[in-house]
């Protein structure tokens, strides 16, 4: 059953096979920025940059994609970065208070 | 001197055994007693001498009472209750084995139970509750349908972008990891977006994941108290437009309910395909059904002691 849209993009459908082609061409995508070392696709002042080199992952992964995906990816590609980061961050810092102890003993 | 006296009283009582026991038990009598010795000792010793008599005349019958005669050397084969090394020391591994893996498994068992006891909660539940939804068919589901077996509850929405299909595929694995060792569980997905997920959506959507799986879908209200009951958050606006686009912020968890529909623990990311199987598979093993509960009345077992 497939709901009248109003706007016009074909929004894909919701199987496993649909989600596997958005997923992939999301990573393809994600790839491609991580070439260029975009991390947030929604940087404007990375727009001009992420058109010259990715516009066809971009366009690739706009098709296969369902809108309000799209967002949400590219919003966790962010907050994902950053988690990683902070949790990197709390290791190493861990890390570095096992050495002082050791060394302290 | 008072080890001699001892020595003839033994010989007396000999004597007086000999002479009540058929011929055939004698020469055993004469091997059994140690008889070399006291013989040295005493050279003109009753025993000895007629133990020697009878040996000329008939070979001695080596075979015990009730013995069978080893027909390879004619031995008979000696069944001592002696003390071996050995042996006791691998009886000492078998039994302490079995011991160590009986309590630990009791243990485990244990803890399962108390823990589950402690989500049940004492009078109402916490978690759960009275619910109406319907079926993909249709039909009215509600709280009692959760009766008579484990269920295990989801809410989620079809057009979730990553989260929901990775745990629906888990739940997949977890179910035929548990059919595999013969437990049933009746797997439900509710739906936080009744706006886009109707029961036949919600039919073809979770068709891609596991046979079985009941999507539960109803109005906006009745969704949203059911999530009420679970403690499930969830994002979803009361009003969308048609096709509009949008995702549903909502809690991650599996909720196990027991045969009685009661909340037994909440699964969240954090249990992988293995470690959430053999969780729902020890809290379905350790279950008591509240009859059995009630009888048992806290004490489970007379060695619970041991595990205080």
């Amino acid at each position: 059953m497939r709901l009248p849209f109003t706007h016009s993009k074909q929004e894909p459908a919701n199987t496993r096979t649909a989600r596997k082609l958005c997923w992939d061409s999301r990573d393809e995508y994600f790839r491609c920025l991580d070439r260029i070392g975009v991390l947030n696709p929604n940087d404007p002042t990375q727009k001009s940059k992420i058109n010259a080199n990715c516009a066809n992952e971009d366009a690739k992964f706009d098709e296969n994609c369902a809108t309000s995906w799209i967002s949400y990816f590219k919003e966790k590609r962010v907050v994902d970065f950053k988690r990683a980061r902070a949790l990197e961050e709390v290791n190493r810092n861990v890390e570095n208070n096992q050495q002082a102890k050791g060394s302290q003993e | 001197m008072m080890k001699r006296s001892m020595l003839g009283v033994l010989r007396a009582n000999q004597n007086i055994l000999r002479r009540s026991i058929p011929n055939f038990v004698r020469p055993q009598l004469c091997r059994q007693l140690p008889m070399g010795n006291l013989a040295w000792n005493r050279p003109f010793s009753i025993t000895t001498s007629r133990c020697n008599e009878t040996s000329p005349h008939k070979p001695l019958s080596r075979v015990p009472i009730g013995g069978k005669e080893d027909a390879k050397n004619g031995k008979f084969k000696e069944s001592t209750v002696e003390f071996s090394a050995g042996k006791a020391i691998v009886l000492f591994f078998l039994v302490g084995g079995a011991l160590y893996f009986f309590f630990e498994k009791e243990k485990r068992k244990m803890e399962t139970q108390k823990e589950a006891e402690a989500n049940r909660g004492y009078g109402k539940p916490l978690i759960g509750g009275e619910f109406v939804l319907y079926d993909a068919d249709g039909n009215e589901f509600t709280e009692k349908n959760l009766l008579g077996k484990f269920s295990i509850i989801y809410f989620g929405f079809s057009h979730c972008p990553d989260i929901c299909p990775d745990e629906l595929d888990k739940l997949g694995i977890w179910l035929d990891k548990l059919e595999a060792k013969n437990i049933k569980i009746q797997p439900i997905f509710i739906t936080c977006d009744p706006a886009r997920d109707s029961p036949e959506v919600l039919k073809e959507y979770l068709s891609d994941f596991h046979d079985g799986i009941i999507g539960l879908s109803g109005s906006y209200d009745q969704v949203k108290h059911c999530c009420k009951k679970y403690r499930v958050y969830f994002s979803t606006p009361p009003s969308v437009k048609p096709g509009q686009d949008y995702l549903v912020d909502h809690s991650i968890f599996f909720y196990l309910m027991d045969p009685e529909g009661q909340f037994v623990e909440a699964l969240g990311q954090n249990y992988d395909e293995e470690v959430g199987a053999q969780k729902i598979e020890d809290h379905v093993k350790s279950y008591i059904p509240l009859e059995e509960r009630e009888k048992l009345n806290n004490p489970s077992s007379w060695y619970s002691f041991l595990f205080k």
